[in-house]
C-alpha cells in the first residue's frame, strides 16, 4: 500500500505537467502551433544548415528549435514533442539536484516558465525577427542540465553520512523497524510534497493566465489555414460561429468576404455576416492585415504581383519562412514563371512537412484565379493598405471577365460607390437573366433600390426586383421617415433586428470602419 | 594492441581507396542534365573548381574530369561533386589552350550509363584574382541585411567587406549600402561605397585613409549615386538621382525603378569639392563611365520635358517611353573641364534604351546593355549585352553595335586584361541574379558564359539573394569590415559645391523633388523610397 502511494507521488507531478502542457498546447493554442510552423524557416539543405552551424552554439540550438517548430505543422506531433522535452528537462533537473520525490514538483517550474514564454505570444509572431529561436533556451538548458546531471552522477560520490544513513535504513528494515522509520519520514514528506505541488499548481495557473487566449486571433488563424486550403465553406462556418458579442477584426471580415465571393454567395449573403474593426490584441501597432492575410487576399483575388511583393518584403525582414515561400511559389505559377516556381518548390520540399509538386499541387486553385487576371498592367502601389487597395482597384475597374465584374460590383457596394455601381450592375443584368433565371442576387437588388431612391432619376421598371425586397425597402423608408428625429445610434439599434442583414443597414449605419 | 593495428589498417585502406571509373557502361547520346549548365563555356586557367550537381535520377554517380593530355584526370563520386582543389589546379594549368572534358556516369538498376562529355575550352588568359559584389534579397523597398562580399576567384573563399546589420536596428534606423566601386581595379586601394539612411554618407577609402563624405549640397539634386572613378586622377564622377520604385500590377518584371530627375556631378577628392557636369532639367543623365585614358566621360541620358507639377505621375504613366541615349563629353585633365556633349548612340530613335556603358581596358570596345525602355535594366526582361567599337563611334549618334548575348543581362564589367566579362543575369530562374563570366577573345567575340562556381553546386540554387554590382579587383580590399563600420559611424564631412565643371556651363533651373540632406535618400511618394 505504501509502495503504491509512493509511486503515485512520483508519477503525479509529471502526469499533471503532461496533461496541463497538452491541454494548453492543443486545447488553447493548436492553431498557433500550426502558425508557428508556417512562420519558422527550417530546411534540410546544406545552405541552411551550414549558415546556422556557422553561428556556433546558438546556431546549433536554433537548428534544433526550428526543427521543433517545424514539427508543429502537425500540432499533435509538435505538442507531444514539446511536452516530452519540457518533461525531460524537469526530470534531468531533478536528477541533477538529486531532489527526492517530495520536492520533485518544483523541478517543473522552469518548464512551466518556458511553456508560458511560448504560449503567451500572439501577434508578435509576425514581427519576430529571430524566427526559429523560440526554444533555444530550452535546448541549451536541456543539454546543459543533461551534461551536468551525467557529470554529477559519474564524478560526484554520495557523502559518507548519506551512505551511512542508507545503510542504517537498510539494517533497520531488516530488523523489522521499517514501518516506524517510514512513518517518521512520511509525515514530513507529505507536507513537503503538498507544498511543492501547490507551488507547481500556482505556476501552472500563472502560465495559464499568461497564455494568449484572444478569440479573434484564434479565429483569424483558423480562417487563415482554411483559406490556405481554399476551404471556403470552413471560413464561413468559422465566421458564423463567432460569438455575437465579439465584433470581428478586419482580417476576419476580409477572409469572410473572400470566402463568400469564392462561393458565389456575396450577392446573397455579404451582409449576413458580422462586420467590425476590433483592434488586434497586439502589444504594438502594425499592419497586421498585410502581415497575416495580405499575400492570401492578393493571391486569391488575382493580384499575384502584390502577394509576391509582400512575401518578398517580409522575407527580407523576417526570414525565409515557409509560408512566404509557399505563396511565392503559388504566385510564380499563376504568373507563368515556371523556373521560379520550381526553385521555390525545391526549397519547400526540403522542409520535412511540405511535399509539393509545382505542376499539380495548386493547379485547381490556379485555374479558379486565372479569370481574375484579365486586366491591363499599370504601375501602382498599395502602401501596405491591402483592403483599401483591393476595394479601390476593383471598384474602379471597368470590364473584364464575369468573375472580375462580380468582384468589382461587390467592391463598389462595400465602398458605397454609386457612380461605379451602375455600369457594373447593368453589365451583369443579362448574365443574371440567362444564368440565374432572371434572379438578381438580393444585395444587388437592395443596392439598386437604394441608389435609385437616393439619386431620384433612375428607372428600375425593367429590372426584376423581388416584391418582397421592394416591400421591405418601402417599410424601411417609412420607418426612417417616422423616426428621423432620433439619432443614428437609436435607429441602428432599433432597425438592426429587422434590417441588420441588408445592404441598406450597411449603407446607413456601418460607417467609419478602419480598413487595416 | 591488436585492435589498434586493425584500426590503423582500416584507416589505411580507407585512405587508399580511390573512386574508379565503371569498367562497363552503356553509352548514350543524351546530354546530361546538370546544374549549373556550363557546357561549352570557356574557362579561365585559374578559376575555382567547377563543381556540378547531376540532375538525373540514379543509384550512383561518377564524374570524370580529364583532358587529352591527362586522360586519368579527376574522378569524383556522388550526385554533387566536390572537386579537390589541388588536383583541379594541376589539371587546369595543363589544359591552357586545350579543352577540359567532363564525363558523367549514372548507375541505374545496376547498369552504368555513360553520357557524352561536357566540353569546356580553357583560355590562356587568367581572370583577376578577386571580385566583389553585393548580396541582397531582390526586394523592393525593404533591406534588412546586405553584405558586400569579396570572393577569391581561384578558390571559394568569400569574405564580407561590409555588412549593414549593426546599423539596421529597425525600419526607422535601417541602413542601405550600395554602389561599391574601385579606382583602377583597386590596385592602389582606392574604393568608395554609399551608405543610405542611418549613418548615411559616402565612404572614400584611399589606402589607410578613410573618410565619410556627405556629397549632397544645396545646389545638387542628391548625394552621389552611380559612381565612376577616374582611372588615374583623384576624381569620381557621379550621377545624382531622385529615384523611386513603383509596382507593376500584372507584368512579371514586377517593379519599375524610375528616376524622376537626374544629373551628373564630379567630386574632387582632395579639395572635397563637388562640380556640376550635366544638370539640364529636361535631360535625365545617369551611369557615367570613364574611358581608360580618362579623357572622355560616357553617360546615358533621356530627354523628357515636364508637363505638370506632378513629375511622378507623369513618368509613372509613360515609363515605357522614357528611353536613354548614350552620350560622351571630352575631359581636359589639365584644365579639369568637360567639353561639349556628343551623341554616341541615339537608341531612342531605335525605340531602345541604353544603360551602363563600360569601356574595355584597351579602350577598343564599349559594352552596354540595351533594353526596350528605362535605365534600371536589372528588372527588364528585354535587356541584352551589346558591344560597339570605340573607333567607329559616329558623331551623328548612329554608331553601329552588335548584340553579343541572347539572354537577359544587366550589370557588367571588364577584367583588367580585357579578356573576361563578368555580368549579372536573372536567366537561371527569372528572379535572382547570378554571376556569369564570359571569355572575350582577341577577335572581339564573347564566348558562352559560365556561372560563378561554388564549393557546393546547389548553393546558387538554394541562395535567396541576388548578386549586385559585381566588380573585378586585382588587389583585395585592405580595411577590415570593422574598420569600415567604424568609419561609417563617424560624422559625414560635407562636400562643398564649386560650380560647373563644363567649359560652357549650362543653366540649372529646376523643379525637382526634395532629397534628404545627409543620406541622399529621396522619397517622392508614400510607397517609394530610395533603393
Amino acid at each position: 500500500m505504501k509502495k503504491k502511494s509512493s509511486l503515485l507521488y512520483r508519477l503525479l507531478p509529471p502526469l499533471l505537467f503532461i496533461a496541463f502542457c497538452l491541454w494548453i498546447l492543443l486545447g488553447l493554442r493548436s492553431e498557433y502551433l500550426e502558425e508557428v510552423a508556417g512562420m519558422t524557416p527550417f530546411y534540410l539543405t546544406s545552405t541552411y544548415t551550414s549558415q546556422l552551424m556557422g553561428q556556433g552554439v546558438w546556431g546549433a540550438a536554433t537548428w534544433c528549435s526550428a526543427a521543433i517548430c517545424a514539427c508543429m505543422t502537425n500540432p499533435f506531433l509538435g505538442a507531444a514533442l514539446l511536452t516530452i522535452l519540457l518533461t525531460t528537462l524537469a526530470i534531468l533537473l531533478q536528477a541533477l539536484l538529486r531532489l527526492k520525490w517530495t520536492w520533485a514538483p518544483l523541478c517543473y517550474l522552469p518548464s512551466l516558465w518556458l511553456l508560458g514564454n511560448f504560449t503567451c505570444r500572439g501577434y508578435e509572431l509576425y514581427t519576430f525577427k529571430e524566427s526559429g529561436t523560440e526554444f533555444n533556451i530550452l535546448i541549451i538548458a536541456l543539454v546543459a542540465v543533461g551534461i551536468l546531471a551525467v557529470i554529477s552522477h559519474v564524478f560526484w560520490k554520495k557523502p559518507k553520512t548519506e551512505k551511512k544513513n542508507a545503510t542504517k535504513e537498510k539494517t533497520a528494515n531488516n530488523k523489522g523497524k521499517k514501518a516506524n522509520i517510514k512513518q517518521k519520514k512520511g509525515d514530513g514528506t507529505i507536507l513537503g510534497f503538498s507544498v511543492s505541488v501547490l507551488i507547481m499548481v500556482l505556476m501552472g495557473w500563472y502560465t495559464y493566465q499568461r497564455t494568449f487566449k484572444d478569440e479573434n486571433y484564434r479565429n483569424i488563424l483558423r480562417m487563415k489555414h482554411a483559406v490556405s486550403q481554399a476551404d471556403w465553406q470552413k471560413v464561413l462556418d468559422i465566421a458564423s460561429a463567432q460569438k455575437s458579442d465579439l465584433a470581428p477584426t478586419r482580417i476576419q471580415v476580409c477572409y469572410t468576404r473572400l470566402a463568400l465571393y469564392k462561393l458565389g454567395l456575396s450577392g446573397e449573403s455579404l451582409y449576413n455576416y458580422p462586420d467590425g474593426d476590433t483592434e488586434y490584441a497586439a502589444k504594438s501597432v502594425n499592419q497586421y492585415l498585410r502581415l497575416i492575410a495580405g499575400p492570401q487576399l492578393y493571391y486569391y483575388l488575382g493580384k499575384p504581383n502584390y502577394a509576391y511583393r509582400w512575401c518578398m518584403e517580409d522575407m527580407v525582414e523576417y526570414g525565409l519562412r515557409p509560408h512566404y515561400i509557399d505563396y511565392m511559389l503559388r504566385c510564380s505559377q499563376l504568373n507563368g514563371e515556371e523556373k521560379l516556381a520550381e526553385k521555390y518548390a525545391r526549397q519547400l520540399n526540403t522542409h520535412p512537412f511540405y511535399h509539393i509538386d509545382p505542376k499539380q499541387t495548386y493547379e485547381a486553385e490556379r485555374k479558379a484565379i486565372e479569370p481574375l487576371l484579365e486586366y491591363t498592367n499599370i504601375l501602382d502601389g498599395d502602401g501596405g493598405h491591402v483592403e483599401a487597395y483591393l476595394l479601390q482597384s476593383y471598384a474602379t475597374m471597368q470590364g473584364g471577365t464575369r468573375q472580375m465584374v462580380t468582384l468589382s460590383l461587390d467592391c463598389a457596394l462595400i465602398l458605397k460607390d454609386i457612380k461605379d455601381f451602375w455600369p457594373l450592375f447593368i453589365k451583369m443584368l443579362p448574365v443574371w437573366k440567362h444564368e440565374n433565371a432572371n434572379h438578381i442576387p438580393r444585395h444587388y437588388q437592395e443596392a439598386a433600390l437604394l441608389f435609385a431612391t437616393l439619386q431620384g432619376n433612375v428607372d428600375l421598371s425593367q429590372v426584376n426586383i423581388d416584391p418582397e425586397i421592394k416591400n421591405r425597402f418601402d417599410n424601411l423608408i417609412n420607418e426612417a421617415n417616422s423616426n428621423s428625429q432620433y439619432g443614428d445610434e437609436y435607429n441602428a439599434n432599433r432597425l438592426r433586428p429587422l434590417y441588420g442583414n441588408t445592404y441598406w443597414f450597411y449603407y446607413f449605419f456601418t460607417t467609419g470602419l478602419k480598413t487595416n | 594492441m591488436r585492435h589498434y593495428l586493425y584500426l590503423i589498417a582500416i584507416l589505411f585502406l580507407m585512405a587508399s581507396c580511390t573512386t574508379e571509373l565503371p569498367k562497363e557502361a552503356v553509352q548514350t547520346q543524351e546530354v546530361p542534365n546538370v546544374f549549373p549548365d556550363n557546357n561549352g563555356a570557356t574557362l579561365p586557367p585559374n578559376i575555382a573548381p567547377m563543381n556540378l550537381r547531376i540532375d538525373t535520377s540514379g543509384e550512383a554517380f561518377i564524374t570524370h574530369i580529364h583532358t587529352k593530355a591527362d586522360a586519368d584526370g579527376i574522378v569524383v563520386e556522388g550526385k554533387e561533386t566536390d572537386i579537390d582543389l589541388k588536383q583541379w589546379r594541376t589539371l587546369l594549368q595543363g589544359a591552357k589552350g586545350d579543352t577540359i572534358y567532363t564525363t558523367i556516369f549514372v548507375k541505374n538498376n545496376g547498369t552504368w550509363t555513360q553520357y557524352p562529355p561536357l566540353k569546356n575550352p580553357v583560355a590562356e588568359e587568367e581572370v583577376d584574382p578577386y571580385i566583389s559584389y553585393r548580396l541582397i534579397q531582390p526586394s523592393y523597398v525593404d533591406y534588412e541585411d546586405i553584405y558586400i562580399c569579396q570572393r577569391h576567384m581561384t578558390d571559394f573563399e568569400e569574405k564580407v567587406i561590409y555588412d549593414n546589420r549593426p546599423f539596421s536596428v529597425d525600419a526607422a534606423t535601417g541602413q542601405c549600402v550600395n554602389c561599391h566601386a574601385y579606382q583602377d581595379y583597386n590596385r592602389k586601394g582606392r574604393m568608395q561605397m554609399h551608405l543610405r539612411q542611418n549613418q548615411g554618407g559616402t565612404l572614400i577609402i584611399d589606402g589607410q585613409n578613410r573618410r565619410k563624405i556627405n556629397l549632397k549640397t544645396d545646389s545638387t539634386l542628391s548625394a552621389g549615386v552611380y559612381p565612376a572613378w577616374h582611372p588615374t586622377m583623384p576624381l569620381i564622377a557621379y550621377s545624382v538621382n531622385s529615384t523611386g520604385q513603383v509596382f507593376h500590377t500584372r507584368d512579371t518584371q514586377k517593379v519599375e525603378v524610375i528616376d524622376y530627375g537626374s544629373d551628373l556631378i564630379l567630386f574632387d577628392i582632395p579639395s572635397n569639392k563637388v562640380f556640376d557636369i550635366d544638370c539640364d532639367p529636361d535631360e535625365y543623365e545617369t551611369f557615367p563611365a570613364w574611358n581608360p585614358d580618362g579623357n572622355t566621360l560616357y553617360f546615358c541620358a533621356a530627354h523628357y520635358e515636364q508637363q505638370t507639377d506632378d513629375i511622378d505621375n507623369e513618368l509613372d504613366n509613360c515609363y515605357d517611353s522614357l528611353r536613354y541615349n548614350l552620350y560622351a563629353r571630352p575631359y581636359n585633365t589639365q584644365t579639369m573641364k568637360f567639353g561639349d556633349k556628343q551623341t554616341v548612340l541615339n537608341a531612342a530613335a531605335l525605340h531602345k534604351s541604353v544603360s551602363l556603358p563600360r569601356i574595355s581596358p584597351d579602350g577598343k570596345y564599349l559594352l552596354f546593355t540595351l533594353g526596350d525602355y528605362g535605365q534600371f535594366h536589372v528588372w527588364h526582361h528585354s535587356s541584352r549585352l551589346c558591344l560597339m567599337h570605340c573607333d567607329s563611334i559616329a558623331s551623328d549618334g548612329n554608331t553601329p553595335f552588335t548584340q553579343i548575348d541572347d539572354q537577359q543581362a544587366s550589370y557588367h564589367s571588364w577584367s583588367s586584361n580585357g579578356r573576361w566579362i563578368m555580368f549579372t543575369s536573372r536567366r537561371y530562374d527569372g528572379n535572382y541574379t547570378r554571376l556569369y563570366f564570359a571569355y572575350f577573345d582577341k577577335e572581339g567575340k564573347m564566348h558562352r558564359p559560365f556561372m560563378l562556381p561554388q564549393r557546393r553546386p546547389t548553393y546558387n540554387d538554394q541562395l535567396f539573394r541576388s548578386y549586385n554590382v559585381p566588380e573585378w579587383m586585382v588587389e583585395p580590399v585592405a580595411p577590415t569590415k570593422e574598420e569600415l563600420q567604424n568609419t561609417a559611424r563617424t560624422d559625414a564631412i560635407p562636400a562643398i559645391y564649386a560650380g560647373s565643371a563644363l567649359t560652357h556651363p549650362m543653366s540649372k533651373e529646376k523643379n525637382r523633388p526634395a532629397v534628404d540632406a545627409v543620406s541622399g535618400a529621396s522619397q517622392t511618394r508614400g510607397n517609394k523610397i530610395d533603393y
